[in-house]
């Protein structure tokens, strides 16, 4: 028999303590995040402005998505199609250059034959950009290459005797520039990531690789590539949520006031122009609003899947596929062998 | 030994909770007792100032009187502060008033304090701390939570919003304010501060006529024209104005415009031309709009293409520094279209005219003139919250800011502001008591006399403030030339109007 002493330690928890330390957490997580996200879908089944509390059912997914009715749901719906599209373009736009550029910095940096002297500076201030907060880098960006005519590019135009240039208004020019802030920002932080799996790689290969007389071209395309591709899909996954979020830049990227260019216009900004409809507070556009993010939130979870189930590495799944018939197979025989055992 | 521990793991997680929520209170500034403490401390200063205002005061006041006899404004009785109808309740701890900028508030508290005999401790004000639409966003946010809250400032872009909804307005009969009381008044601020149903629900203590102000060296130098009233014949209509556009632009080879923006355009053109209001039975119809718009579409793409309007947008960094004489935007522009709150220190023209002494400066160059149209721009009106606690209060504030003629002649004196009573301007005026350093000494209040006594404002709905920035932005996008057409130009902004407003229907 049990000691008292021995039956009150079995009886002293300490797990409630770590409950309770983070009861705080979970508590305002569903307060700020679970709630308003189940509210987002909830209100994208209900009316707008005065008729916000009415059940509209599917109305305004309709809205968005076909645009029959009236000039407002025709308007709506060019506006919203027009904002994937944006929203696609800058994404890609971005990425691209960003990843090549990040590729190449980061096995340059790693590479054991160059040597580059002051590597921990380079990496500082390529990552630099990504410190700064967007509202900074859309002011300086603003102050340089924009609709105004005291913007610096503006301003050598005007000094070589040359009309100034509406760069806003202009789509090429305008996604330009956002696709440029957007790569300049993030390229650094790719670097890095890419870098870390580089590191991650056995040395031994690269090593048995020149011994063998391979070039760096080849050591790139057949052991660098192919080992860092759990990398660079992490990467494009991250960088595709994001993408598809993409808001400051484009949202900020404009000299008058409340003038947000047809072709810098992202979902995010759509989005957040019908829930907060600048003079009109009074009847704020939630349900449009609701409808605009659950789709955007199914679009980046579909293309999210199809992103990873593309890159998975085909030989791993083939190899688990066997692994789990020859689990079934060897089941089956132990089943059959305890019922009699022969076949 | 335990307990403790326990309570310590209690009252730390309590804390972190505590510390998360934190966040959600409000982060408006208000005039707490501290502030009190210090105004209390100021007061000693102010009452010594007051005295000798006083002075001042009656000797201009005989002046004034004994003027005022020969001029042909008279002065309609008005009838004294009514009570409180009983609807609003009393006894309140202090008077709150909600702003975007408490500039003005300081000194009505003076003045309403010595007409009234109120504790100025008894008034307070809560600053949201941001302008234009913002303002209007943050004010949601206080009414919705349950701040105390007796009187507030609108925007005139956005007033009949609150206005029209009872949620947010009571009438200003409820403390004892009637519409009699403004017989003195300029017509159209009475026309604003009314809702759908013709209940008086906001009055204002300011009136925002706004005139056209140009450069007078330029004027001499293109077009031989010294004295305002030549200038003002030579712009006295919509084809005057860019005949002489024309001259201008062609003596200065195609540098200096007439006009600041389109935007400054169309804030004349919409307040002193258009006839119609924008949306009738929560419609906008395809012909009402094109009433609306007139021939401004088309006046605006010609004469921007001409090089009459300069290229800038209204507040953006290329606006203002048009009116200076040096720099990237050297001379751009001959003139603005400027409202009475454009013109005191520290306002729009003295950021156009730059630092006396600076390199460029037009300091003192500029002067007013009426403009080819009568019209005004903004103000801000003051309404009742119907959750008000201070009735009595709330009466007194408003009767000694916008009705009482001693206390705004008292107001004009010390911030040279167009107030709302015509006695008190045509007495100011009278006087020759304002001049403007920033317009060489002119009297920009008697200039803009005329304009403000003409200023019809019926037409004006809740939606304005978004059908206005909208026009403005298709208008110069068919200027600049990213919409092709006049047709495409109507179709887009109407997309927009009706993008953002749910409760109209547009066809």
């Amino acid at each position: 028999m049990a000691s008292t002493a021995q039956s009150r330690i079995k009886s002293i928890s300490y797990a409630k303590y770590g409950y309770m330390f983070i009861a705080p957490f979970f508590i305002v997580y569903l307060f700020f995040q679970i709630w308003p996200l189940i509210n987002t879908f909830i209100l994208s089944f209900k009316g707008n402005g005065n008729a916000a509390s009415d059940f509209v059912a599917l109305e305004n997914y309709q809205t968005l998505l076909f645009g029959t009715g009236d000039r407002r749901a025709a308007s709506l719906h060019n506006t919203f199609t027009q904002s994937f599209i944006n929203t696609i373009i800058l994404w890609v736009g971005n990425f691209i250059p960003q990843i090549f550029l990040s590729l190449l910095l980061a096995v340059w940096f790693t590479d054991s034959k160059l040597h580059i002297p002051g590597k921990g500076a380079f990496k500082v201030i390529m990552y630099l950009p990504n410190i700064i907060t967007a509202v900074s880098v859309a002011a300086l960006f603003m102050r340089f290459i924009s609709n105004s005519e005291t913007s610096a590019m503006n301003v050598v135009l005007h000094n070589m005797g040359k009309t100034a240039i509406k760069f806003e208004n202009s789509a090429a020019w305008s996604r330009g520039i956002v696709m440029f802030i957007q790569t300049w920002l993030w390229f650094g932080n790719t670097m890095i990531m890419m870098m870390s799996g580089i590191l991650g790689i056995n040395p031994s290969l690269f090593e048995a690789a020149n011994i063998d007389g391979a070039s760096s071209g080849q050591v790139l395309r057949k052991i660098t590539l192919p080992l860092l591709r759990p990398m660079v899909v992490y990467t494009l996954i991250t960088s595709m949520i994001g993408g598809l979020q993409m808001f400051d830049i484009p949202f900020l990227y404009h000299t008058a006031q409340g003038d947000i260019k047809d072709h810098l216009r992202t979902v995010a900004v759509f989005i957040y122009e019908q829930f907060r409809v600048g003079n009109n507070v009074h009847s704020p556009q939630y349900g449009i609003a609701g409808a605009a993010s659950i789709m955007l939130f199914i679009v980046t979870a579909i293309l999210g899947i199809f992103v990873f189930r593309a890159n998975r590495d085909a030989d791993e799944v083939r190899k688990k596929k066997e692994r789990k018939e020859m689990i079934k197979a060897y089941k089956k025989e132990q089943k059959l062998a305890k019922m009699g055992g022969i076949e | 030994m335990n307990n403790l521990k326990k309570t310590l793991a209690l009252v730390a997680a309590l804390a972190m909770t505590a510390t998360a929520f934190v966040g959600c209170g409000d982060d408006n500034t208000s005039s707490s007792t501290s502030e009190s403490a210090t105004e209390a401390a100021t007061e000693a200063e102010s009452e010594s100032e007051s005295e000798s205002e006083s002075e001042a005061e009656s000797e201009s006041e005989s002046e004034s009187e004994s003027e005022s006899e020969s001029e042909s404004v008279s002065e309609a009785e008005v009838p004294a502060l009514g009570a409180p109808d009983g609807t609003l309740s009393e006894g309140g701890d202090a008077l709150t008033i909600l702003c975007w900028t408490e500039d003005d508030l300081s000194y009505m508290y003076d003045v309403v304090a010595e007409a009234s005999g109120m504790d100025k401790s008894k008034m307070v004000y809560k600053n949201v701390g941001s302008a234009g639409g913002e303002a209007n966003e943050k004010y949601a946010q206080v009414f919705a939570s349950d701040d105390d809250v007796d009187l507030y400032f609108c925007d005139a872009d956005w007033n009949k919003a609150y206005q029209n909804n009872d949620e947010y307005s009571a009438p200003l009969s409820a403390v004892g304010i009637t519409e009699d009381m403004y017989a003195n008044a300029y017509d159209y601020t009475v026309a604003m501060g009314k809702d759908n149903n013709g209940v008086l629900k906001g009055a204002t203590w300011q009136v925002a006529a706004g005139g056209y102000a140009y450069r007078t060296d330029l004027a001499e130098e293109y077009l031989g024209i010294t004295t305002p009233e030549d200038m003002q014949a030579a712009i006295s209509d919509w084809d005057a104005f860019w005949a002489t556009a024309a001259t201008v632009s062609e003596k200065s080879e195609g540098a200096t415009a007439m006009a600041d923006s389109v935007d400054g355009v169309w804030r004349a053109y919409s307040n002193g031309n258009r006839t119609s209001a924008w949306v009738q039975d929560g419609t906008i119809t395809a012909d009402n709009a094109k009433a609306c718009l007139g021939d401004f579409i088309s006046m605006a793409k010609t004469n921007y293409d001409a090089g009459y309007i300069s290229t800038a947008s209204q507040w953006t960094d290329d606006w203002l520094p048009q009116g200076m004489s040096a720099g990237t935007q050297a001379n751009k522009t001959f003139g603005f279209f400027f409202p009475t709150w454009s013109l005191g220190a520290g306002s729009q023209l003295s950021q156009a005219e730059g630092e006396e002494g600076a390199e460029g400066s037009t300091y003192g160059l500029f002067n007013i003139v009426a403009g080819p149209t009568s019209w005004f721009w903004g103000g801000t009106w003051i309404c009742v919250s119907p959750k008000c606690d201070n009735a009595t209060e709330a009466g007194q504030f408003l009767y000694y800011m916008t009705v009482d003629t001693t206390s705004m002649q008292k107001y004009v004196d010390a911030k040279g502001d167009f107030v709302n009573n015509k006695v008190v301007m045509a007495n100011t005026i009278a006087a020759g008591t304002n001049s403007n350093a920033l317009l060489g000494g002119q009297d920009q209040l008697a200039v803009l006399a005329d304009s403000a006594a003409n200023i019809d404002m019926s037409i004006a709905t809740q939606y304005d403030a978004t059908i206005n920035t909208e026009l403005q932005n298709a208008v110069k996008a068919y200027c600049e030339g990213t919409i092709d057409s006049e047709d495409a130009c109507v179709d887009e902004f109407l997309n927009k109007v009706s993008e953002a407003l749910t409760d109209i229907t547009v066809e």
